[in-house]
């Protein structure tokens, strides 16, 4: 038997020449149909997902509100510890009143990529959403950021993608490091000072310096601090504070400028 | 020949109903694809002439292209050639004379 006839590898260039054609052209169209016409079975689906991954932990209503409080405790510890080192004038001077600056905008999830840490949100860029967008969910967490847009849909790359780095800090400490994501929603803190003294469950906010994030947004918890010989740099695990099964709705900050999209 | 067209629309119909339900409900429980097994075992049991396979590969491919970041098109023709390729070893270089009772699909 022959598998590469003729007729096969003629059909083969001819798909490959439309999709070059459709990926220049037509992508973003395709996609937004695609979405479209599935959105509702989807969301209900994810819905449905979402209640049943809780009530199998018998505890639903008590679980989710008891994360939800934890997000926004953490947050607001986070919030604390950066307000109680941070001058006033330096906080005027370079902006970074968090409140004031952000302007959100709702979006419900309505699928998971099956290969990658993404999902997909129904509002796109008939809404004003754009590229390098962050996305949050209640207590300021940070969820990702908007990787691709369509006219209806985005979709949000996790902060857990493997190898999204991020610039991070801990606010009590002055640490200064990158956050890296591993993939099936794990995250690790690297290029953290050997001389800097890492805490477990020190919290883990962003920070302005790396431009794509507004500071202080919260993103997780230090654990597993690993510290080895000869290493120039410690390493540790955070342990992310959201999560996915209770989180139906996010919301994207609308940024003025994306320095490193 | 109408027959064949039918059952390959029934097909995938059905997996793209799967495929809805794999990335919105069982996103939560599992990140393994039932899919992609299912199109293994389609290729594995076929005729190394007929075409529901391939098809089959290319269709999930397409749907991974369209509900992911990536370029529409790169899983499609990456599934389809592993599927081409799977056809070849498995007729050429394979024998398993145990799942000769299998019923052919």
């Amino acid at each position: 038997m022959k598998i590469f006839t003729k007729k096969r590898i003629t059909i083969f260039v001819i798909l490959l020449f439309c999709f070059l054609i459709v990926n220049s052209f037509l992508k973003d169209g395709i996609k937004n149909f695609v979405y479209s016409k599935s959105e509702s079975l989807m969301a209900s689906l994810w819905n449905k997902g979402s209640e049943q991954a809780f009530s199998n932990k018998n505890q639903e209503e008590l679980n989710k509100k008891l994360i939800e409080e934890n997000q926004k405790l953490l947050s607001d510890l986070a919030d604390l510890q950066n307000i109680k080192e941070e001058n006033e004038f330096l906080r005027n001077s370079l902006d970074l009143g968090l409140e004031k600056d952000f302007d959100l905008m709702l979006g419900r999830i309505i699928s998971k990529d099956l290969l990658s840490d993404s999902l997909l949100v129904n509002i796109g860029s008939n809404s004003g959403v754009k590229k390098g967008f962050p996305v949050i969910v209640s207590g300021k967490v940070l969820l990702g950021k908007v990787v691709d847009v369509y006219p209806s849909y985005s979709r949000v790359m996790l902060i857990t993608q493997k190898n999204n780095l991020i610039d991070v800090e801990i606010p009590d400490s002055e640490i200064f490091a990158l956050s890296k994501g591993e993939g099936n929603l794990n995250l690790t803190l690297d290029m953290v000072a050997r001389e800097k003294e890492l805490k477990e469950g020190s919290l883990v906010v962003t920070s302005a310096m790396g431009g794509n994030y507004p500071a202080g947004l919260l993103m997780g918890k230090v654990k597993n601090i690993k510290k080895i010989d000869n290493e120039t740099y410690q390493m540790a695990d955070i342990e992310k504070v959201f999560d996915l099964s209770v989180i139906n709705n996010v919301f994207i900050i609308k940024i003025a400028e994306i320095y490193n999209d | 020949m109408i027959k064949e067209i039918f059952k390959t629309l029934i097909l995938l119909l059905a997996m793209y109903y799967l495929f809805i339900f794999e990335v919105s409900y069982l996103s939560f429980f599992t990140s393994f694809s039932f899919l992609i097994l299912f199109v293994l075992v389609i290729n594995v049991l076929e005729e190394p002439q007929g075409r529901i396979g391939l098809i089959s590969a290319f269709f999930f491919g397409l749907m991974l292209d369209i509900y992911s970041v990536h370029y529409i098109g790169l899983m499609a023709l990456s599934f389809s050639l592993v599927s081409l390729l799977l056809k070849f070893i498995l007729f050429k270089y394979v024998r398993i004379p145990s799942l000769s009772w299998i019923p052919k699909i």
